[in-house]
């Protein structure tokens, strides 16, 4: 197992270098650079315009630029500067990210608390109101525009004054206590966390109900119950078990797809996290601070994908990984 | 069945339960506290005077729709760190928004004999933020930054005339002499415009050559030192920036009172403005900008009970216009950047006149702005800008009888009866008008026209573009026919416009950078272009000005659309709160605003 997973991390390199590239190449593609707005502005010289674009780099062709990139990274874990914040993107994206994970995780815990044991319910009580009740939740978390659920919950936040209007934490926060500042930020994440979590959750509520009625209608599971078993052990101990394999691996892109539709929610509720610095700087071409932030999406999308197939490693004993 | 469900119950509970979680939830107010206070902190000799009163305490809170991206005020170039520093960043001089006359800052007072060299007297006793006395030196020291050829601001370009900088000199501790190459028209409008540096801070910075780094948004707040009236307190990454009053700060009231009278200048980054709007409507913000035009009824429904007051500040300084490509020549491969049978029509100044009639300005204003618009012609001095705006424009008010009577008259008359007119040679009237896909409004007037034109047989295709692509179109590649842009922020002075009416400027939309004057107008607007700004006589330079006002509005390059007017509002309970349509705002005299005590607000 050790190998294994010492493996998939070595795999990181060839992914991470095919990913940049393209991405690099990609935003080449795309008119313009980040100097094409302030080419728009009368009271910037001409002359300004080039020295900028000397010390950006700009000027050279995007294979050196990637390439001076690329060592920069490897030889002194420097990714770059990012032009519109004029700081270096490593402490961006470090900043950002704290806040990114807090939303996200936030979110995938109600999403998958959730879920499954509405999703067990649902099956296990197939027809019954609460699956029915259930369903109809699902499928109108499954259609709603994350983006209108987002100005909705922030309408609702308006209305009836019991959370607050986007943003991640009060203004007083600092003057609060240990407890107080865990309430305020629970009392700020809710929302975003609820915006985010329900498509999600909705999602794996359907797929788990769906594998587990699957599963209920093997034979070793009425073998089960014939050998006097009580219901929860076969359902739970038996059932979910094996029900639950294919949603360990969605369980690996979950929390990366998080991660990108994020963006949609932080602008909307006013969260200071990298789906917001990411996509502002792919609008102003802040070309090193789009690389650090894809580079760091995939990352994360590698690693949990790993977690996730370690995690079925141990739940499913006919998987051995050499 | 029933111990599966009640785990199951307890397990859903708990995920619910965490996530739902409700802490006091306290919602920072602002409340005032003592009216009169002296302090310890040393007084000015020459202090600032402010005719008003006011009450200490407080804070004001802000959204921005972005985070501030350096507390450097001499490179800084976006709105949103902008917006910060204001209440920060000082210079010698200042535009009062609301007489549009510069006013003293930092130089209390400042004169010429020859109108090339300027003495300014520095204001005596002024500190920075933590203490060190503000001398000429520091004066130098921001000239010295500012004529850098390697960090070389914007605003540098703005104070050279001819290539040549202006040379400036310490005449002692508290006067210093600028000198210009040649008489400098506008020199008291953009000299203010240089932000004063402290050099016991930043000269380590300068002489090693990290400048540009320092005072970045990671700066320690005790570091951070200016003159403005706050000083920076706290800065939180895509959350929020405080700013706290500055204990030296060297304004006085009219009741020997130090200013400003807040405690503190929360600015909250939200990005989304229907966000924001809610967080004003609910008292998580103070003041909210330039309300859009389809929230405005929203708004001013709620204004009795959110307290607050909504200010009509009448027409802005954005204009927004279409142009043609008027370049007559050939790209580097040989080939012209406009057809040659299209270089006619859009060359033609009545072809151009007459599509300029063809803009319905009351339609835009009525159904695209909601009415809250006007109708402009001539350059971008709107009638917002007191000073230079001249209403002896040629005028096009919407009458598409006329344009048809125009387009025949030079020639273009729909032969065989498709509904498209073509030219003298045959060619059918087509053209191409694009704009940004990202602006909505534009979006909106570029179907208005295209439906107006195409009803007089100018068969009109209307594409919305991305920003790059349609900047790259008309600054690098000119292969477009028609755009629709805007112009906003700048100066009011003529001069912040030299790029845009000089044949030679980088941002003379229609043909940027002639080598030699395309036209006998271009070539006129040129020299007046150059006579206004050596003119220091106010009457004298603005009848220059007035005349490129009305060459530009009769020779139409820029087909005017109306001009937006802007509205803002602000709680009630800020007192000597006067928005003006100017930068800033609100904050252009943030050092005077103060909370009202509750008596005073009951007395309204």
């Amino acid at each position: 197992m050790r190998s294994y997973i010492l493996r998939r991390f070595l795999h990181l390199i060839p992914i991470l270098l095919g990913i940049s590239l393209l991405s690099f190449f990609v935003i080449q593609l795309a008119p313009g650079n980040f100097l094409t707005l302030m080419k728009a502005d009368p009271q910037v010289s001409k002359q300004k315009i080039a020295e900028m674009e000397r010390k950006f780099g700009l000027d050279r062709p995007w294979p050196v630029q990637y390439g001076l990139w690329l060592k920069n990274i490897v030889l002194h874990f420097d990714f770059g500067y990012s032009f519109a914040n004029k700081r270096p993107v490593g402490a961006l994206i470090r900043e950002r990210l704290a806040n990114t994970l807090l939303l996200s995780l936030t979110a995938m815990v109600l999403a998958w608390g959730l879920a499954l044991p509405l999703g067990i319910i649902s099956a296990v009580r197939q027809y019954s109101w609460i699956d029915k009740l259930s369903s109809f939740f699902a499928f109108l978390g499954l259609s709603i525009p994350s983006v209108f659920f987002a100005l909705l919950m922030i309408l609702f936040a308006a209305k009836t004054g019991w959370f607050p209007i986007g943003g991640m934490e009060s203004l007083d926060y600092d003057s609060l206590g240990f407890w107080g500042k865990v309430g305020d930020r629970l009392h700020h994440l809710a929302l975003p966390a609820l915006v985010l979590g329900t498509g999600p959750m909705a999602g794996h509520m359907r797929q788990m109900r769906g594998n587990l009625l699957d599963v209920l209608r093997m034979d070793y599971v009425t073998t089960a119950r014939s050998k006097g078993l009580s219901e929860s052990k076969v359902i739970l101990r038996h059932a979910v078990r094996n029900a639950i394999n294919p949603l360990i691996t969605i369980f690996g892109y979950s929390l990366a797809s998080l991660l990108s539709g994020a963006f949609l929610v932080e602008v909307v509720m006013a969260w200071p996290g990298l789906g917001r610095l990411t996509v502002d700087a792919l609008f102003a071409r802040d070309l090193y601070l789009v690389m650090g932030g894809v580079v760091m999406a995939a990352t994360i999308l590698i690693i949990s994908n790993l977690i996730a197939d370690i995690m079925l490693a141990l739940a499913d004993p006919r998987i051995t990984y050499s | 069945m029933e111990s599966i469900n009640r785990r199951l119950a307890w397990f859903g509970a708990w995920a619910l339960i965490l996530s739902f979680v409700v802490a006091g939830c306290g919602r920072g107010g602002s409340k005032g506290s003592e009216a009169r206070r002296t302090d310890d902190f040393p007084r000015p000799e020459e202090p600032g005077a402010f005719e008003g009163t006011g009450r200490y305490g407080g804070r004001i809170v802000y959204a921005e729709i972005s985070d501030p991206k350096t507390f450097n005020g001499m490179i800084e170039n976006e709105q949103s760190s902008r917006e910060v520093l204001t209440p920060m960043v000082e210079g010698l001089t200042n535009l009062h928004p609301i007489t549009q006359e510069v006013a003293p800052s930092l130089a209390k007072s400042w004169e010429t004999t020859d109108g090339r060299t300027w003495i300014f007297h520095l204001r005596k006793g002024v500190r920075w933020s933590d203490g060190v006395p503000f001398t000429a030196d520091d004066v130098m020291f921001s000239f010295e930054v500012l004529y850098d050829e390697e960090i070389h601001p914007s605003m540098a370009d703005l104070l050279t005339v001819g290539g040549q900088k202006f040379d400036v000199k310490k005449i002692d501790e508290h006067t210093v002499q600028v000198t210009t190459p040649t008489p400098y028209a506008p020199f008291e409008s953009f000299i203010g415009g240089v932000r004063l540096m402290p050099r016991h801070k930043l000269e380590e910075a300068y002489r090693n050559g990290t400048f540009e780094s320092a005072y970045g948004v990671n700066t320690p707040p005790a570091d951070l030192v200016y003159t403005g009236p706050f000083r920076l307190k706290e800065y939180r990454p895509g959350e929020k920036t405080v700013l706290e009053r500055n204990p030296y700060y060297w304004r006085y009231d009219s009741e020997g009172q130090r200013l400003p009278y807040l405690d503190e200048l929360i600015f909250v980054t939200v990005p989304d403005h229907n966000t924001r709007i809610l967080q004003f409507e609910s008292g998580d913000i103070d003041m909210i900008d330039d309300i859009p035009a389809d929230g405005y009824e929203l708004i001013s429904n709620g204004a009795a009970k959110g307290d607050y007051t909504i200010y009509d500040l009448g027409p802005g300084l954005n204009t927004e216009f279409m142009w043609f490509n008027l370049r007559t020549d050939k790209n580097p491969q040989g080939q012209y950047y406009v057809p040659l049978y299209k270089q006619k029509w859009f060359n033609n100044a009545n072809f151009r006149r007459a599509l300029s009639y063809g803009i319905d300005g009351k339609s835009i204003i009525n159904t695209i702005l909601y009415g809250r618009g006007v109708e402009h012609w001539g350059t971008t001095a709107t009638v917002a800008n007191k000073k230079w705006h001249s209403p002896n424009v040629v005028k096009y008010p919407f009458d598409l009888d006329k344009a048809a009577k125009m387009l025949e008259a030079e020639g273009f008359i729909d032969r065989n009866g498709d509904g498209v007119r073509e030219d003298p040679a045959g060619n059918r009237l087509e053209l191409l008008v694009q704009t940004n896909s990202e602006n909505n409004r534009r979006g909106q007037i570029g179907n208005l026209v295209q439906e107006d034109w195409t009803k007089i047989g100018v068969k009109t295709t209307f594409s919305a573009i991305a920003f790059n692509d349609l900047v790259r179109r008309n600054k690098e590649t000119f292969d477009y026919e028609c755009q629709l842009l805007g112009l906003g922020g700048g100066g009011l002075d003529p001069a912040s416009g030299m790029n845009v009416w000089k044949s030679a400027g980088t941002t003379h939309y229609w043909w940027p950078e002639q080598k030699r004057p395309a036209t006998a107008w271009e070539a006129r607007v040129d020299s007046l272009m150059d006579a206004q700004i050596q003119e220091l006589d106010y009457a004298k330079r603005k009848g220059l000005y007035d005349q490129v006002q009305y060459i530009i509005s009769d020779m139409c390059p820029l087909l005017q659309c109306p001009v937006r007017t802007v509205s803002v509002a602000a709680r009630n309970r800020i007192g000597n709160m006067k928005p003006v349509i100017l930068e800033h705002r609100f904050f252009w005299n943030v050092d005077e605003l103060y909370i009202k005590s509750p008596e005073e607000m009951a007395a309204k």
